[in-house]
C-alpha cells in the first residue's frame, strides 16, 4: 500500500492565507498565479495545510510545491550522436517550485522534505497511468542543489542556473520499497 | 464475463450495504461504479473534470470529485518540451537505464513520510 499523500489542491483560502516563503518570485507565484493556473491546467499546486496537532503559531498553509508533466529533449540530437539517445522526448514529471513557508522554520515538521516526498508518492501513482521516466527540479541556488542532492537528486546540467536536477523513477520506487 | 478484484475491507463493507440499502446485487453496483469511473476518466481525458451540481442553492456550492487516479490523469495530461544539452540528456538516459540505489538519507526521510503517513 503505498503512503498517503499529506497535501492538497490549492483553494483561494490557501492563497488569501498569506503565505512566505522569503523568496519574493514563489511568494509572488503563490499569491498571483497558483491557483489560477491550477484553474487552467497549466500546472498542479498542492499545499499542506497546518495539522490539527500542530504547534501553535504556524501559518495555515505550511508549504506548497508545483507539479506538471514534461518531455525532456535536446535541440542538438539531430546533429549530435543520434544513435546513442533516445529517438523521442523522454516524458518526466517536473516539480516546478517547492517552498516552506518561513514560520515553520525550528519546528521540527521537515516541511520542505514532506513535500518532496508526497509529490514523489503522486508521482509513483501517477507512472502506473501514464509514461514517466523520473523527477525533474529546477534547483535556483546551491543551496536548493544541496537539499535535493541530499535526496539523490543528480545535476544533469551544471552549465547554467537554475541548475536541471533529475531522478530516475527506480530509484524513487527503491526509496519507498527499502523504507 | 467475472471478475475478481481485491479491495479494503471498507470498501466491500460499502458495496454490500449499498447493494442492501438500494436493492441491488452487488455486481450491478460494482457495474455502475465502473461505468461511472470510465466515463470520468473519458472526461478528464478530454480536459473536463467531474462536479456534483447542487440542486439549488441552499445545498450550498457545486463540488469538485476527485481520486487520485483522476488527478494524476489531469495534471499528467498536458506536457511542457524541456530543452537540454546532448550531455544532459545522455545523463538523464544513463540515470533511467541504471537507478541509483537510493542513499541512507534518502531511505530514512522515506521511511519517516511513510510512519507520519500512518
Amino acid at each position: 500500500m503505498p503512503p498517503e499523500t499529506r497535501t492538497a489542491r490549492v483553494t483561494a483560502e490557501d492563497v488569501a492565507g498569506g503565505f512566505r516563503c522569503g523568496d519574493s518570485a514563489l511568494d509572488d507565484f503563490f499569491a498571483r498565479h497558483a491557483r489560477s493556473n491550477d484553474e487552467r491546467g497549466i500546472g498542479r499546486t498542492y499545499v499542506w495545510r497546518r495539522p490539527a496537532a500542530a504547534p501553535a503559531g504556524l501559518p495555515d498553509v505550511l508549504g506548497y510545491y508545483t507539479l506538471s508533466m514534461t518531455a525532456i529533449g535536446s535541440a542538438f540530437v539531430a546533429v549530435a550522436t543520434l544513435e546513442k539517445l533516445p529517438k523521442y522526448p523522454i516524458p518526466a514529471a517536473l516539480i516546478g517550485r517547492l517552498a516552506a513557508d518561513e514560520r515553520t522554520r525550528g519546528s521540527g515538521l521537515r516541511v520542505g522534505e514532506t513535500l518532496l516526498f508526497d509529490a514523489f508518492v503522486r508521482v509513483v501513482a501517477a507512472a502506473e497511468n501514464v509514461g514517466c521516466f523520473g523527477v525533474v527540479v529546477d534547483a535556483k541556488n546551491e543551496s536548493a542543489e544541496a537539499f535535493y542532492r541530499k535526496y539523490d537528486f543528480t545535476t544533469v546540467d551544471e552549465t547554467q542556473w537554475p541548475r536541471k536536477m533529475f531522478i530516475a523513477m527506480g530509484t524513487v520506487r527503491r526509496m519507498f520499497d527499502a523504507a | 464475463m467475472r471478475l475478481e478484484a481485491t479491495v479494503p475491507d471498507s470498501r466491500a463493507q460499502a458495496v454490500e450495504s449499498l447493494a442492501n440499502e438500494l436493492g441491488l446485487s452487488k455486481s450491478q453496483v460494482v457495474d455502475e461504479a465502473v461505468s461511472i469511473f470510465i466515463q470520468a476518466v473519458t472526461a478528464v481525458r478530454g480536459g473536463r473534470r467531474l462536479v456534483a451540481v447542487a440542486a439549488d442553492a441552499a445545498q450550498g456550492p457545486d463540488c469538485l470529485i476527485m481520486t487520485p487516479t483522476l488527478s494524476a490523469l489531469e495534471w499528467t495530461s498536458r506536457s511542457e518540451p524541456l530543452q537540454v544539452s546532448v550531455e544532459a540528456l545522455e545523463r538523464v538516459r544513463k540515470l533511467i537505464a541504471e537507478p541509483p540505489a537510493p542513499g541512507a538519507r534518502a531511505r530514512a526521510a522515506a521511511a519517516r513520510f511513510k510512519a507520519g503517513s500512518r
